[in-house]
């Protein structure tokens, strides 16, 4: 119990100190807007990992519709901020609503895939996210397929830190609790869980929601931060993304997934020299990744 | 007084009639073994018990309440649990989180107390993990409680699922081939132990089981299956003699 | 008027289905033997067509060699990707495994578009065969040659999977593939032909598409191969006759929808009715329910 306590100590002076050192070097004028983007950006791909990391790592349930959650809260935060206009309030308003709807469809998602599991439940949640992206290209209120336009930019690295820290700290808590323990135990084994008294589908249930709500959350941020919204940025590749993020991370692996994120955010700025070769280079390391994971794991070096 | 109470229980896998008018009583705190050849519907009756099949017909009573119909995770919490024949245990999780989760309905703390880690949630954790560590110790399983449950051998993570099943202070327990991949030796402790279990937890047993040792040496009453039917059922010494259990286990 | 126009709209979903069907068996008959989603599939389709056309454009040779060495660009293709990618990963997880297949999508689409830019190619149109004539009903050759090239090939497809060795060998691995084995079924070798023969259709496939849409590009198969997928997992996927048949109704809704109700939402309708059906049946049309034992 003490220990517990006393990460969560640790925990909290770290992040701390990365913010103010952050907000040091841009105030100093060493980080120009450039950067400054690059990390917000960061922030919004961690939390995009670790609420993925809920359904996919905690649940291991398999998902590829993760950018479907994110547009319906990007898309309905602009929304929320362009109708209050410019009230003081309007920004984290409209994050709170966008991600409270992508919660929504998330309930939603979950009940109607309770029974499904692998790669069926990977196929319905793609075509989730399709369908989203489906209907917000035909939206005309939001832009269709020309794009959503105007949107204030509210989101800083300040904001998108504090809610990525905040997001970090719930889903550590949620794990830790009874909760996350019966979400660990329905991944492991569905029919003991539920023969030991866990009411499966609630805890389906909640992992989605929680993973939802907080994509939104992220997806808001995004939408702020943008000042554009077209949705083509929600693609199949978005999801992907985003999962290759939790796998390289190791599934269920809060630390080595925001580690995968930031080096993932990285990695193509890098590479933008020589951006024709980007996706290829991009493909090469997906694969080699992955047969390397799997050699190392058969080897039983690491997990 | 009677804990369950299974009248004319059936259920069809498509064409092939898998139990036919099962009956079955339990009192408070008796051990009762089920006895049949491979295939007779021994686990068929488990699954039944515990929701994951559901009746064609018949009813299930257990203390008072109309079971038949309810999710598994309902009658876990009411009162039954039970052990796998192919150990289930969740593999990569601890063993201490494994009785944890066996005792997930005993929790009272809220989600939202869990979350912000309230004083609640910090004492009530405190307070199951060292009933687990209590319940682990009867296997003298306490000092594994960190390792990750696929870690132990056979025999202990079948003893884990005992304890796991315990966790959740049950009123019945079930409990699918416990001594199988024993040898004798482990086999008989383990009779102990489920003695002992039945003993100090006021729990009634229906255990499954092929090595009919552990089922003569521990079970006051026993109910024999065949072909989806009761064969034979009451007193211990009753059944092996009866005639047509005999037929049954040693043919003509 | 009216009707004439519908039963064009028919032979054109028609079309669609048939090459839907092609693309569709190679999903299932991989799925069904490897357990994989093969997200590359698609892209295959677009490595047949781009195969024609340089083959046939730009090397200037005859037709059917050109038509015979973009299939068998396509089969090696396959086979290569398979033992590459696939194969060191058949004990792995499955996400690990789906992740590999798109990184392999993403790898061909990429290198095509390095070698003949992302610049959309126009595709030979080889086909001079005259139209059909029913009344006042003009079937393009193209449109005929479609659909009787893909029922020829479906088929012998079910031929080959129902009463050959290798059919019964691919039947086997698919049921369980550690039996098939101890049988003295080579899996590896059966894997390796089930991918070959995918491939082999894909091509095709992408040969005929681009038939129909005489534009080849390096994402040409995305659009396509998302679709096929739909209609395997539609029809079962793993089982043949539900590929082909969820192939034909898919095809059917997309091509009706487009004409009668919106061309827009045309895609938002097919990924409904996928949600709507993996919802009710999430084994498919004709697929088996599988329920874990206790």
């Amino acid at each position: 119990m003490k220990l517990r306590f006393n990460n969560n100590f640790k925990y909290i002076i770290f992040t701390t100190l990365i913010f103010l050192f952050i907000q040091l070097l841009s105030s100093f004028n060493f980080l120009n807007r450039y950067y400054q983007g690059i990390l917000t950006i960061m922030c919004i791909n961690i939390i995009l990992v670790v609420s993925l990391n809920i359904i996919a790592g905690f649940l291991g349930q398999l998902t590829l519709g993760h950018a479907g959650f994110m547009a319906i809260g990007a898309y309905f935060s602009a929304y929320i901020t362009k109708l209050l206009s410019n009230t003081y309030f309007s920004f984290p308003i409209a994050l709170f609503l966008g991600s409270l709807m992508a919660g929504i469809f998330g309930i939603a998602v979950a009940l109607i895939t309770l029974r499904l599991k692998g790669d069926y439940l990977a196929i319905i949640t793609l075509a989730f996210a399709e369908v989203v992206r489906n209907i917000l290209l035909n939206l005309d209120v939001v832009g269709g397929a020309s794009g959503y336009v105007g949107i204030v930019k509210h989101t800083n690295f300040a904001y998108a830190y504090l809610i990525m820290f905040v997001v970090i700290i719930l889903t550590i808590s949620v794990i830790k609790s009874k909760s996350g323990r019966a979400i660990l135990a329905i991944k492991e084994d569905e029919i003991a869980a539920s023969a030991s008294g866990v009411d499966v589908g609630n805890y389906k249930i909640l992992a989605f929601v929680f993973s939802a709500f907080f994509a939104g959350l992220a997806g808001g941020l995004y939408a702020h931060y943008m000042g554009i919204l077209e949705p083509k940025a929600f693609r199949l590749d978005k999801s992907v993304e985003i999962l290759v993020m939790c796998v390289l991370g190791g599934m269920g692996n809060l630390k080595g997934s925001i580690i995968a994120a930031i080096i993932l955010t990285l990695l193509p700025e890098l590479l933008q020299g020589i951006s024709s070769y980007r996706t290829l280079l991009y493909a090469v390391v997906l694969i080699v990744m992955m047969l390397a994971k799997n050699h190392l794991t058969l080897k039983g070096g690491v997990k | 007084m009677s804990i369950l109470s299974v009248k004319n229980l059936g259920i069809n896998f498509g064409g092939l009639r898998a139990l036919d008018k099962f009956h079955l009583e339990i009192n408070k705190g008796e051990l009762i073994g089920l006895i049949g050849p491979n295939g007779a519907g021994k686990t068929t009756v488990f699954n039944l018990l515990t929701g994951v099949y559901q009746a064609s017909e018949g009813e299930i009573i257990l203390d008072n309440q109309k079971i038949n119909g309810l999710s598994s995770d309902k009658i876990a919490r009411i009162g039954i649990s039970r052990t796998f024949q192919n150990i289930r245990l969740f593999q990569n999780l601890s063993v201490l989180d494994n009785v944890k989760i066996g005792m997930h309905s005993k929790y009272e703390y809220s989600f939202i107390e869990g979350i912000l880690k309230l004083k609640k949630y910090k004492l009530e954790e405190k307070i199951k993990e060292e009933e687990a560590l209590k319940l682990l110790k009867i296997f003298n399983l306490d000092v594994f409680a960190s390792y990750k449950a696929s870690s132990l051998s056979y025999g202990k993570q079948r003893e884990l699922e005992i304890v796991r099943a315990l966790a959740g202070k049950p009123k019945l327990l079930l409990l699918d081939e416990p001594a199988a991949g024993m040898n004798p030796n482990e086999t008989i402790e383990l009779m102990n132990t489920i003695k002992k279990i039945q003993e100090s937890f006021e729990v009634a047993i229906l255990l499954i089981e092929h090595d009919m040792k552990l089922v003569l040496g521990i079970c006051e009453k026993i109910t024999v299956l065949n072909y989806g039917r009761v064969l034979s059922c009451g007193k211990k010494d009753d059944v092996i003699n009866d005639k047509e259990v005999i037929k049954a286990y040693l043919g003509e | 008027m009216e009707l004439s126009q519908f039963i064009m709209q028919f032979v054109n979903g028609l079309n669609v289905g048939s090459i839907y069907a092609l693309i569709a068996l190679g999903y299932t008959m991989v799925y069904g033997i490897a357990k994989l989603i093969n997200f590359a599939h698609g892209d295959l389709i677009m490595v047949g067509s781009y195969g024609v056309f340089y083959f046939y454009t730009v090397l200037k040779l005859p037709l059917w060699i050109a038509i015979v060495l973009a299939i068998l660009l396509c089969v090696i293709l396959g086979a290569l990707i398979e033992k590459i990618a696939y194969k060191p990963l058949r004990k792995a997880s499955k996400i690990s495994l789906l992740i590999t297949a798109i990184g392999m999508s993403y790898l061909l689409q990429s290198t095509f578009q390095l070698i003949f830019t992302a610049n959309p190619k126009v595709f030979p149109n080889f086909i001079n065969l005259p139209a059909l004539k029913l009344g006042d009903i003009l079937i393009g050759a193209n449109y005929y040659l479609t659909f009787l090239i893909s029922i020829f090939l479906l088929i012998a497809l079910n031929i080959l999977v129902k009463h050959t060795k290798v059919g019964r060998a691919m039947r086997a691995v698919s049921q369980d593939a550690g039996a098939a084995q101890l049988m003295g079924i080579d899996v590896d070798k059966t894997i390796s032909i089930t991918f070959m023969i995918g491939s082999g259709l894909a091509a095709i496939a992408g040969i005929l598409y681009c038939c129909l849409y005489p534009v080849v590009s390096p994402y040409l198969g995305a659009v396509p191969g998302i679709k096929a997928f739909i209609a395997a997992v539609l029809g079962g996927i793993g089982s043949i006759p539900g590929a082909v048949l969820g192939a034909f109704i898919l095809g059917m809704v997309e091509v009706m929808s487009k004409a009668y109700l919106s061309s827009a939402l045309s895609d938002t309708i097919v990924f409904s009715i996928l949600i709507i059906m993996l919802i009710f049946k999430p084994s498919g049309i004709l697929g088996k329910n599988l329920k874990e034992k206790v």
